[in-house]
């Protein structure tokens, strides 16, 4: 049973960066879609709503963040093979679940308030700054995720006392 | 067979709305050259029909600048409306009970006109479901076959009536009421819960005239039971027998309704009435403008254009026969901006 542990500790780094990337290549293609056709009215917009499709993408950074932390932590990067006992496996495993969850969540709420911004920025260009801002708002929760999960990634040695 | 009732109907079908990002944001940016009410207030004031012509050109119309061209011109102005519509959207077949009325339309148009010696197309309308060419083929060459249910069967039966017996009126009943139950059928087939409540006003808008010009000319329960479709909204049943009663029995009936409103201005005239439910269907519009996905700001788009299509077509009558500027705005509809 000694595998198991390495085993949960990896499905968390892959989750981690799974779901947070799966909700910002939905959340990018979405703001990316709705940008399109403003772009064919006014390419001048773009810089606007280059930031607006940007934001949703931030999340899959954050699980690649976390994954590498994970991978860091148990010496999977370093090419061996390590061995890990099943407690400190399911402790990564559960550390990785906020930025995996919360990250895809976010990604795809974040990309519908940019879409709502798209309209602001095709129809008040003037106002494009407030819909950025709104949608920014969003990034705070997935920010929230991501420090949780590399603050109990980061000191899941510690507790383990490995 | 008597409709279900609202709660009966399944209108729980749920679009993937995150597919229609494309489609919502590209109807928005057409929308930002759609005529506002300052617009509207202009080509009131506007002196004669053909500066109205240039307001609209300035707007983006494609205007010929003559008067003669302006059918054609908001035909073209509303077909392109729908092509962009179709383009765009996901699933264009959703909005299709928005344009069924014109394939009976033109299914009428094109067998009178044929038995009539003119051009089957001549007078057809657009945008439509059923191509023109294959609808002018299927009238000219008599083959109904060709054409989709149910114009197949109606097709064959409004021949038949105009080349048996020679009443239109009669042919036009069985047309208007077939095309009354498909746009409710098709908007059920939708379970688009916004397509179905528009065309169910429609619907409901269509009857209670047809019900109010029976009961004026005391036309008999037989001919009503042919003409009135079912709908929600309303008891069938009841408006029949009431209107069998006369207008005051109806009028009464349909102070119960949902429609009482807007049926109290059927006393005085009935143009009101049809102003009162297209405001209404604008009405149902209102909020779409704060939904950012999904079906609703498409709908929103093309039941918006045809409003200003109408008001266009208002005000430059209006201007041909002089009307003065109180009675124009008296006349002209709710945008949806």
């Amino acid at each position: 049973m000694d595998f198991l542990g390495i085993i949960l500790a990896v499905i968390g780094a892959a989750l981690s960066v799974t779901l947070a990337s799966i909700g910002s290549s939905k959340g990018v293609g979405m703001v990316g879609e709705a940008s399109t056709p403003v772009l064919i009215d006014d390419p001048s917009k773009f810089s606007r709503l280059l930031i607006l499709q940007l934001l949703p993408g931030t999340q899959g950074l954050y699980g690649l963040v976390v994954t590498v932390m994970v991978m860091l932590n148990i010496g999977l990067l370093g090419g061996n093979a390590p061995t890990l006992d099943f407690k400190t496996g399911l402790l990564y495993f559960f550390a990785c679940l906020p930025v995996a969850f919360g990250g895809m969540t976010s990604a795809i709420l974040q990309a519908r308030v940019a879409v709502t911004g798209v309209t602001v920025v095709a129809k008040k260009y003037s106002d494009s700054t407030k819909a950025i801002i709104s949608a920014t708002l969003v990034e705070f929760y997935a920010l929230l995720c991501f420090i949780a999960s590399l603050l109990m990634v980061m000191n899941i040695p510690a507790v383990t006392g490995t | 067979m008597p409709r279900k009732h609202g709660k009966d109907l399944n209108l729980t079908k749920k679009t993937n709305e995150t597919q229609y990002a494309y489609a919502v944001s590209a109807v928005r940016v057409r929308q930002i050259k759609a005529l506002e009410t300052s617009d509207i207030d202009r080509m009131i004031a506007a002196p004669t029909d053909t500066a109205v012509l240039s307001i609209l050109e300035s707007k983006g119309w494609h205007s010929t600048g003559r008067i003669s061209d302006v059918n054609d011109m908001l035909e073209k102005e509303l077909s392109e409306t729908w092509r962009y519509l179709s383009e765009v959207a996901p699933d264009p077949a959703l909005f299709i009970p928005f344009i069924l009325k014109n394939d009976f339309h033109n299914l009428k148009a094109g067998i009178k006109s044929v038995l009539s010696d003119y051009e089957a197309d001549e007078y057809f309308v657009l945008p439509c479901t059923i191509p023109s060419d294959t609808m002018k083929k299927a009238v000219e060459e008599n083959r109904f076959d060709d054409l989709p249910a149910p114009f197949d069967q109606l097709g064959e039966e409004m021949y038949d009536i105009l080349v048996r017996t020679g009443d239109g009126q009669w042919s036009d009943v069985i047309a208007d009421r077939a095309a009354l139950d498909e746009t409710l059928r098709c908007a059920e087939k939708t379970g688009d819960e916004l397509i179905f409540r528009i065309s169910e006003l429609f619907v409901a808008a269509a009857n209670i005239k047809i019900a109010f010009r029976s009961a004026r000319f005391g036309k008999k329960e037989e001919f009503l039971e042919r003409a009135v479709g079912s709908c929600t909204s309303l008891d069938r049943d009841r408006m029949i027998k009431a209107a069998t009663e006369g207008v005051s029995a109806l009028l009464e009936y349909l102070s119960t309704t949902e429609y009482a409103d807007g049926t109290a201005l059927l006393k005085t005239s009935p143009s009101d009435f049809e102003r009162w439910c297209d405001d209404r269907a604008m009405g149902m519009l209102e909020n779409v403008r704060y939904i950012a996905l999904g079906t609703a700001p498409l709908v929103a788009y093309y039941l918006g254009k045809e409003a200003e299509i109408r008001n266009v077509r208002i005000i430059l009558a209006a201007k041909q026969s002089g009307l003065p500027a109180p009675a124009i705005r008296s006349r002209i509809r709710r945008l949806y901006v």
